[in-house]
């Protein structure tokens, strides 16, 4: 197990890790702007509209946290990859992003070569 | 936000749906394929009989069966789209086992089945293969030229509101 101390933490997470809080309409409260620029007071859904389903589906359910994987996020242009866990609290929503932008980016040129392959021997397996 | 929906498109990689959402959100459409990762999410506003609805949709990465699709993507879906590529039978050889995982796990969430890239119709693949009972449910498209890609949705989203 690696073993951290809470400094050596907050440098490692300093720049991969943006945290937003929400009211349950989705305005913003908070952003540490740590990954993209969130203007307080904006809606998240105009941030990126994963939120439009996943905070309706967060207030209705009993689970109080939701985790997705490699969400997309286009700003300015550029691509990101980030993990986000969005978390219920008692009168507003936390929104962490953990950025894994080149993780995901070696695993889809791995995956992308793969999946060429794949499809070009299903295609000729099927004419001859 | 009026009626927010969310939408999953499902199928193994390389059968369309990266390109289904984009023809259907953008109107464009690219003979390129960049393979998914993760999850991209579009939206898009339709009207159906008067019905303002908000489509969340999401594009995540393909996977030869659904039940290897991460648990947290598929949760909370109105609707999912299956879709397989005509000319491909590995992409709907297990069509009815997928069907039933919906049923056993999504039950009474509509399910809209698409065979896509109809334009390869009459190439390695006839039509009349596609026209026997097994296929009776599906929707043929063409996201290269957009045929029937936004009656797919609109089909689906029919199923949704029940209407
Ligand atoms: N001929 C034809 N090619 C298509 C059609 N839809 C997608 N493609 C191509 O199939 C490949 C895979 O498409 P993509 O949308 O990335 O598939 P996904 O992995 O299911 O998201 C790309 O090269 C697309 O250009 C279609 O309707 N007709
Ligand atoms: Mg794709």
């Amino acid at each position: 197990m690696i073993c951290f101390n809470i400094m050596d933490q907050n440098l490692i997470f300093q720049n991969i890790l943006h945290h937003i809080t929400v009211d349950f309409n989705g305005i913003v409260l908070s952003s540490n702007d740590t990954l993209f620029k969130v203007n307080l007071g904006s809606n998240i859904n105009d941030f990126h509209p994963i939120f439009i389903s996943s905070i309706p589906q967060l207030l209705s359910q009993e689970e109080k946290i939701m985790a997705y994987p490699g969400l997309n996020i286009t700003q300015n242009s550029t691509q990101v990859f980030c993990d986000i866990t969005i978390k219920k609290e008692v009168n507003f929503i936390s929104i962490i992003f953990f950025n894994f932008t080149s993780a995901y980016i070696s695993k889809q040129q791995a995956t992308q070569s793969r999946n060429e392959k794949e499809i070009k021997r299903q295609l000729g397996n099927k004419k001859s | 936000m009026a009626h927010p929906k969310k939408i999953v498109l499902l199928g193994h990689f390389g059968v369309g749906k990266t390109s289904l959402i984009r023809r259907f959100v953008e109107s464009q459409f690219s003979e390129d394929y960049l393979v998914t990762v993760g999850v991209h999410v579009k939206k898009k506003e339709i009207s159906i009989d008067g019905n303002n609805i908000t489509l969340v949709i999401w594009d995540i990465e393909g996977n030869t069966s659904i039940d290897k699709a991460r648990k947290s993507y598929l949760l909370g879906t109105s609707g999912f789209i299956y879709v397989f590529d005509i000319s491909r039978p590995e992409t709907f050889e297990s069509l009815e086992t997928e069907m039933k995982y919906l049923q056993d796990n999504f039950e009474n969430v509509p399910v809209e089945i698409v065979g896509n890239k109809k334009d390869k119709f009459g190439e390695a693949v006839s039509e009349e293969f596609f026209k026997t009972q097994r296929f009776e449910n599906c929707t043929f498209t063409s996201a290269k030229e957009g045929d029937n890609v936004e009656d797919a949705f609109e089909q689906l989203t029919r199923k949704m509101l029940a209407i």
